[in-house]
This record gives structure tokens, sequence and C-alpha cells, in this order.
């Protein structure tokens, strides 16, 4: 389907240019102190690249409708808004980038650029598979659910209906612990997500939705479980529902394949999910300094840039792309100053209270602009060098100072500001943020730099649906509701987390599920019929509990929701601690819309 | 191809007699917010955070309190997906109008000055304006309970006498109801539609004396503590805040959507346009678009459309500027706006239009900038497409006047410049 380069619509000089042109940025990637893998550059058309996209970035994934639905869906928004997918680009070994071959061929160096910083990430981020055969799983799940289809003992619609109920719980794995099975297959090294969340700074009330308060090994209660991955808890204890003889009876060998085939998926998926604000943001910020510091970009290429971005201007809320940008712009800014002003306050004379007296910062910057060297690629891209951060020093906060004078022991051994810059480091910055690209994701990423400064600075604010007014409105501006409401959307993929938590229960072998409430209440309905497709799945009555929060008094009870084949029924509970999450509120109401 | 499409043809007989314990999660929904486009979406069930306690974030200048438009995605059935949703894809880059505004200065070196047109005067006036939230102190306690009182004597309407007094000779419908307003009784034109529906009998009484009694004015007093205060009677008083905003500028952009705009010359427009709307919002602190279509005739649209639509008729570009002078810039007054007024085609023009009209009106409407962007792709010239030789001749000289000609892609930053350079004039 795809050619690797060659392509009978692109002449053979243009062709030469691409070629030329990822050589140089993969090599220009590198010089910036990337590592990126291979890559491999195919050029489709735009059918090709539409059809890439509804299968996830792969050429081949298994039959079903609901990649029909997005196809159809992207074609009407091309033909009626001029979308345009640029490029897509997918963690392989080596990974594939796909190009559309109508892009100008400044558009494709842009998409060069960014896809050598994806495909650094992909390959150096702790949270994604190492070497992965995703092409080739793909294909073999495709070719697996293609043969329960062509099985004429198996009833077609049947294999479509188990797909489509699977499928609506099949975010419902666990990520964190459940992938060190895949990651260790091909890592000899250990290491236990605790031991990687230690080594992070991150707040205790992130690590506990991280870890999601795991009981206690020495606990007293017999039998606890908390399992996560109801997906691998259907396959262990689960059963299909006979509706002839209205019994559970052990799944069809193709129902417990489909089972493994999208869990294994989901899991496949989940790092680039728990990694996009990131991802996305780490592509961005190395693209730009590609094309526009490094200058590999053409003239005109800022009209084509207008082009592009116009639509995101206008995209409300939340925008991973634009929210990661943002965030890794002010990491680099923050550790260059955080370096520049460790070095001036050990200048004799300096102290955290006397500083913006004591500091010209026009000379400042002029210092810092003599001492660098144009040769040293993160000394002629230093973030505090570009002019729309010519003030970023001079606005840093007391606070701050204060600070960062604690940790410094050694003061006075600079006699004059000027001997203190010789000494700055212009890869700090750099080096950190490299660091963060290796051991983060969005959860730990954003609760450890979305500061008070950052959140003021970009002027964000958080907002919640207000019953009296009837409408949407701002919350909050303060950083702690911002964090709140950024983690929300990014936890578990922005949706609810809900666990397995007895597969004996009522001592009939009844599922049991209870959802972890952190302040904002399930959609009730949809919920219900979650119910009624997991009860295919389990075989015998599924139960969840959780709690409905009141709108207008903001009173919480308990609900037990039971789905028994015929009938749902609702009860109100009375103990809720075992579902309230600990210390967990992502209600972001002032107590006055109550 | 056959892959995609076998999955396509899937989802296309979902529904229909195939598949029918998902027909409740089918939405036929709608995508776009201005152009609606029909789509059929299967929705799976998830577990999912109820919308109306999720919230969000947003950016900008805000307070507590402040309405924030979500943007109202999903819940009207309106096709869930937004660009950029689906995992590795990237449709559009990044790039805020400020820097890009700063990035076209350098490349360009334009010599452009924005100037405000007023300063900003913030007056925290009388508590005039009202939300429907806010500080308990700030309740307007008077509407409140004006409210609760009409609730109070609505539910003591004699509807009795009403019901008696559409048995009155005459006495229809609409007379009852002009009736009931000139004695001022509560009482909705429906509910009057209502008893008139169930009455048999329209002449029982030849007068309205004969129905023996008179209506019943107010009920026996009852005490106070029966009026029932609601919620939704509240609302807060705020002190009404006069803003009048400095840098503000109205950008206007026209464009021939004629039969002979094709797409190339469609292409190119948009090409210079774009980037200048890009701009300019990264010049002022509050930028208005406009977007106007012409062919012989000229109508409003929105930024979508804008770009797309063509239509099969004759071409006067005077009507684009009748219509900015008559309904738009009336919003945009001069002394605090700065008016841009962009005009894109191919140089074809009614006979005699641009002489007659277009220089006249593009004379007498104030603007910071007018400008006209003539688009003729290939260079091939159409036989009447003379409308940019005519405002250079006229205008030749004149700094507020700029005439650029685009031929090709080329040709786009030399516009833009010649267009944007030097604005200085007020």
């Amino acid at each position: 389907m795809t050619r690797k380069y060659t392509h009978n619509k692109i002449d053979e000089e243009s062709l030469q240019e691409l070629k030329t042109a990822a050589d140089e940025l993969h090599e220009l990637a590198k010089e910036l102190g990337l590592k990126p893998p291979k890559v491999n550059y195919w050029l489709v058309d735009y059918d090709e690249i539409n059809q890439l996209a509804a299968y996830d970035g792969f050429p081949i994934r298994y039959p079903h409708w609901r990649w029909g639905m997005k196809y159809s869906k992207r074609n009407k928004e091309d033909t009626y808004f001029g979308g345009k997918i640029f490029e897509l680009v997918n963690h392989d070994t080596p990974a594939n980038a796909f190009n559309q071959i109508s892009n100008s061929i400044d558009d494709h160096k842009g998409v060069i650029a960014h896809v050598e910083a994806h495909a650094d990430f992909f390959a150096n981020n702790y949270f994604f598979e190492d070497n992965p055969d995703a092409t080739g799983m793909m294909e073999r799940h495709a070719n697996l659910i293609q043969s329960y289809y062509d099985d004429t003992d198996i009833d077609k619609n049947e294999v479509e209906e188990w797909i489509d109920s699977v499928l609506c719980i099949q975010d419902m794995i666990d990520p964190l612990n459940g992938f060190k099975d895949i990651k260790n297959n091909n890592n000899t090294e250990e290491q236990s997500i605790n031991e990687v969340l230690d080594s992070l700074d991150v707040s205790d009330e992130v690590k506990r939705q991280l870890t999601s308060d795991i009981p206690d090994e020495e606990s007293e209660t017999q039998n606890v479980i908390y399992e996560k991955d109801l997906l691998k808890f259907l396959l262990e204890n689960g059963h299909q529902y006979n509706s002839d003889t209205e019994r559970a009876e052990e799944y069809e060998h193709w129902q417990k394949s489909i089972i493994e085939i999208i869990r294994r998926e989901s899991y496949y998926f989940s790092a680039q999910k728990m990694t996009k604000v990131m991802n996305e943001g780490w592509a961005s910020i190395w693209e730009s300094i590609m094309m526009a510091n490094e200058a590999y970009a053409q003239t005109d290429e800022i009209i084509n840039y207008a082009d592009k971005q116009s639509a995101v201007l206008n995209s409300p809320g939340f925008n991973p792309y634009k929210i990661g940008k943002e965030l890794w712009e002010y990491i680099e800014n923050k550790e260059n100053r955080r370096e520049v002003v460790s070095k001036l306050l050990r200048v004799e004379g300096i102290t955290w209270r006397n500083f913006h007296d004591k500091i010209d910062f026009t000379q400042l910057n002029k210092l810092i602009y003599d001492n660098h060297d144009e040769d040293i690629p993160y000394e002629r891209n230093y973030s505090l060098l570009r002019n729309q951060n010519k003030g970023f020093i001079k606005n840093i906060s007391k606070d701050e100072l204060q600070k960062e004078s604690r940790y410094i022991f050694d003061k006075n051994v600079y006699n004059t500001v000027e001997d203190s810059i010789k000494d700055i480091d212009y890869e700090k910055a750099w080096k950190k943020m490299r660091e963060i690209r290796e051991t983060h994701n969005d959860i730990t990423f954003i609760d450890s730099f979305l500061t008070e400064e950052f959140v003021q600075d970009e002027q964000y604010f958080a907002y919640e649906y207000n019953h009296k007014a009837r409408q949407m409105q701002v919350s909050s501006t303060s950083l702690d509701a911002v964090k709140k409401k950024i983690l929300l959307q990014i936890t578990n993929g922005g949706k609810p987390t809900i666990i397995a938590a007895d597969n004996n229960y009522n001592n009939a072998g009844e599922l049991l599920l209870k959802h972890q409430y952190n302040g904002v209440q399930l959609n009730i309905s949809k919920a219900i019929d979650v119910l009624k497709r997991l009860f295919k799945l389990w075989g015998k009555p599924v139960h969840l509990k959780t709690i409905r929060k009141d709108k207008n008094t903001g009173e919480e009870e308990g609900l037990l929701i039971s789905y028994d084949g015929t009938r749902t029924k609702r009860k109100e509970i009375k103990i809720i601690e075992d579902i309230q999450a600990d210390q967990i509120d992502y209600d972001t109401k002032p107590d006055d819309w109550l | 191809m056959s892959r995609i499409n076998r999955d396509v043809r899937r989802f296309n007989q979902i529904g229909e007699n195939h598949r029918m314990d998902l027909k409740e999660f089918i939405k036929h929904g709608q995508l776009g917010k201005n152009i609606k486009i029909p789509i059929k979406i299967i929705e799976l069930p998830e577990f999912e955070y109820d919308k109306s306690q999720k919230g969000g974030i947003g950016k900008g200048d805000a307070d507590v309190g402040d309405p924030v438009d979500d943007g109202g995605d999903g819940d009207e059935g309106d096709g869930s997906g937004k660009p950029g949703e689906d995992e590795g894809e990237h449709e559009y880059y990044q790039m805020n109008p400020e820097e890009f505004a700063k990035e076209l200065d350098n490349e360009l070196g334009l010599d452009f000055e924005e100037k405000g047109k007023k300063v900003v005067e913030k007056i925290e006036g009388d508590y005039n304006d009202t939300r429907k939230a806010g500080p308990n102190s700030t309740l307007d306690k008077e509407h409140l309970f004006k409210q609760a009182l009409k609730r109070h004597a609505a539910m003591y309407v004699d509807t009795e006498y009403i019901q008696e007094l559409l048995k009155v000779r005459g006495y229809g419908v609409e007379k009852v109801w002009e009736w009931v307003r000139e004695n001022n009784i509560n009482i909705s034109k429906s509910n009057i539609e209502q008893f008139a529906s169930e009455i048999t009998e329209k002449t029982k009484y030849e007068s309205i004396d004969d129905i023996g009694r008179e209506y019943k004015k107010l009920p026996p007093k009852k005490s106070y503590k029966d009026i029932q205060f609601r919620s939704e009677d509240e609302i807060y008083r705020s002190p009404e805040i006069i803003e009048k905003p400095q840098n503000n500028a109205v950008v206007i952009n026209i464009r021939d959507v004629s039969g002979s705009m094709r797409e190339k010359k469609r292409e190119l427009v948009e090409r210079v346009l774009t980037p200048m709307d890009w701009y300019l919002q990264g010049k002022y602190d509050n930028v208005d678009f406009v977007y106007v279509a012409h062919d012989a005739s000229a109508w409003i649209v929105n930024r979508d459309e804008f770009f797309g639509i063509q239509s099969g008729g004759g071409t006067k570009i005077s009507s684009a500027y009748e219509l900015i002078q008559d309904e738009i810039l009336p919003q945009y007054p001069w002394d605090s706006w700065n008016r841009f007024i962009f005009a894109a085609g191919d140089g074809e023009n009614m006979a005699k239009n641009t002489k007659n009209k277009l220089i006249p009106l593009m004379k007498e409407i104030k603007a910071t900038r007018h400008a006209y962007v003539e688009v003729q792709p290939n260079s091939k010239r159409l036989k009447n497409a003379n409308v940019g030789d005519e405002l250079e001749k006229e205008f030749h000289g004149e700094d507020k006047y700029r005439i650029a000609r685009v031929n090709s892609k080329k040709d786009v930053l030399d516009a833009i410049q010649k267009i944007l350079d030097n604005v200085k004039e007020d």
C-alpha cells in the first residue's frame, strides 16, 4: 500500500530533497541532544492517510464498524471544513511516520522535525514498550478476528456483538501495573512503579491516584480484591451468559481470544494516552527549535503555519498540544533561570533580599549574550536569549529567590556578576528536560511543573456548571483548582476509575465493581448501559457501588446499581468509605454556588 | 482501500435492520457549528463522568463567576470529535497570533504601529447589572419578592368566572383574552384556549351581567408565610462596569464568491487574508472579524463559510461596501475603532460599478486601511478584470489605499507587506 519514499506523484528532485531533509533533520536532532532511533518515512496519498487515521496509525486493524465510522466522519470533515492530516506516527520498531504526499516541501520538513522528536520520546520515555512489534501485532490480531468471522460454526453477529461489549470497557486496564509484564519481557532491570514515583518529586495526592491505595499486604481482611484491570479479571473469572439455558457458561475460545486481543491493544495505546500532553508539547518545541531557531524553515513557511493554526486558536477548553508546549517552554526558562540565579546568589554582596536592587537586568542579559558561543547548539538556542524571555529572570519572585538561596552554602564565590555569568551551564535546562521526558507521564508532569507563576502568566482558569445560574462559570483561578481540573482530564484518560472488588458477591459468583469516587459523580444512565453489556461478559448479575451527589445541596449518598439480565435495580447504601477516594476532591465549585 | 470500505459498509448497515441492539446508541447529529452536516454516530456506552459535574479548564483573563462558553461540544448530538482528538494524529500546528505577528514583523520588516483609539476607562457604576449568582448581600430582594407575589396572586385567579365568561354570547377566546388583560388578571392565553375547548354551551348568557356575579378579585388575605420564594427568581445585582476598551480593531474581509472565482483563486485569497487576520489579531487587544461574501449582492457570513462558498452569480463589488456602510460599521464607531477593510477578487466587476459606485464608497467609508487584493492565477488576465487598475489609478499615492496583485503563492508575502506596511495614520 505504501512506498517508502517512492511515489509516482512526486518528482525525483523533490524526493531527493526530502531524503536529504530527513537525514539532515535526524542529525540535527542528535546535535541538539535528542536520541531519536531510526524512523521509516512513508509518503501516502489522501485516501491512505485517512484510512491510517481511522486505524489509529496502522495499515491494518481487525474488521470493525467503528473504523468505518471514523473514516466517514473524517471524510466529511475534510470535504466541508477543509481539515487535513499532515502526518501520523506510530510507535514501532522502527517507528513509522506517514506523511501526506500533497504536503508542500516545507510542510514535509516541519513534519519530519516533529516526528523525530516524537520518535525520541517513544524510545526514551519509561512508559512506552521497548522495541514493540506493533504493526505485526495489529496484523496478527486482524487475521485472528477475521478467522472468527470466517468460521462457519460461529455466528458473525455474535462475534461483532462480543467485540462491542468488550469495547465498552476497553480502557479498564491498569497501565501502571499491568504493563509491567509486557515491559519486563524485554527488560531485565525491574523497577516498580513505586520506585519510579519515589524518584520523582510528586505530591502524595498524585501518588495515591497512581497507585490507588492498593490495600496493605498485612491487611487483616481476607479476600480483599482490588483489580483495576477489569479485562484481566474477566479473563480469570468471567463467563458468557447463555440465553437459551439461562446459565453462565465457560467462554468459547474465540470469546476469550477477543478479550485478550482488545486488552493487549489497550495496553499498547495506553502509553500514548498517558503522555499525550508531554509528547505533543515535546514534539512541538523541538520542531520549532529546529525549524525556526535553527533556521531550517524557508521564509514563506510562516504563511503555511498560519493556515494550519487558525483552527487550533479557536478550540476551546483543554488543548494538550498547547498546554504541553507552554509547559515545556516554561520548564526550559525556569531551569535556565535557576541556574543563572544560583550563580548570582554566590556573588559577593548579592542576597535574595537585595537581588532586584543590586542587579542591572539589561546588563545581565548582555553578559549572558556576550558569554555564549554560537557554535554550540544549546548555547545559541539558550532560551533566556530569546526576545520574548528577556524579562524572565527579572520576574522571579522573592519567594523563589529565598527558596533558591536556602540551598546555597558556598556564598561569596564570585567577586562580580560578570565572573558568575562565565560559570553558568547553558545546557542545564535541556539536560533537565531530557530527564523529565524519560521518567514522567502527564499526571506527574502536570503535578510537578504546573506552578502558580505558570497558571497566572498563561491565564488558566477552572470552570464548573453552576446549577443556579444554569451555565458554565469560572470557578477558580487558583493553581490548586486548575491543577485538579487538568488532572481530572488526564487521569485514567479523563474517565472515572472503577475497579473490580468481588468475584463472588452475594456469595453467588456475582460481580461487584466499585467506583473510586473523587468528588465528581458518574453519568448514571451510561453506567447502567455499561452494566447491561457487562452482564454478557460476566454471565451473572453485576453490581456497581458509586456515590451520587445532589446538584443543589452537594450532599453525597451511596448508591448500589445492579443488573440481573432483565432488570436494573438501584439501592441506597449507607457505608461509602470504601468507595470514597481519600482526600481527593476534583470539585472546584465555590461554596456559595450551592 | 477495500479494507476500510468493508468497515464503512458495515457501519452504514448498522441500525438499518442490522444490530438493532445498537439502535439506542445511534445519534444522528450534526457536524460543525456553523454549517451543519448531518452525520450518524454510534457511541458505545462507557463509564464516564456526569457532564454537569466535570467542569474543565479554560484560558483568558477571568474572574470567578464569569460565564464560560464551553463550546457546547458533545451534548447537542454534535458529533463529539474535535480536531486532533485521535491518537498520534496532528492536523494543526501551533502558534499564537502574538508570536505570529512578531515573526511576520521580523520577516517583512513591517513598520506597523498599533495605536489605541481611546484609553481604557473602567468605571464601576451603580448596581444596575444583574447576574444569576453572587454574594448574598447583593441579592435583589425586591425582584425576588415581586416575582413571588406575582405567583402568589396568580394562584388565585378566579378561573370559574373566566369559564363562565366564555359562555357569554360573543365572548370567544380573543375577546376574553382582551378582557383579562384589561382587568390585569394573571392567566395565560393558552389556559383560556384550554377552557374554551371544554365549553359546549357558548351562548348560555346574553351579556356579561347575566353571569350574576362579579369577578372575585383577590382572595381573602393569607399570611405572607404562604408566599413561595423560588431560587429561579434570585438575581444578584452587580456593579455595571462601563468600559471603553483601547486598541480596538475591526477587520472586514470581503470576498468575491461569484462564478469566476474558481478553486485556485479562492486558495490565493485565503493565503493572503488568513495571515493578515492572524497578524492583526496579534497586534490589537480586541479584534473583531467580519466576513462579507458577495456576488451581485452581499451578505455577512462566518469564517468557516467565508472561504468555502461559491455562487453562480455576477459581480457587483459595491454591494459589499453598501452592506458594510449600512449594517456593519455603525457598530464600530470611527472614534473608537481602527477599521481594516480588505476586499479580494479576481478584478472582475459589473460595468461601470467600479467607477460610479465602488470608488465613491471607498472614499466615503472611513478606514485605517482599505485594500484590494486582485488574484490572477497563471497571470491569465480576464477580459474585464480591471478593478485593480482602476483603483490604482484613482488612489495612486494615497497611503490609506493599497492595491496588491497575486498571481501565485510566491506573491503572497509581498502582497501582505504591501497592504500592512507602515500603518500609521488615524
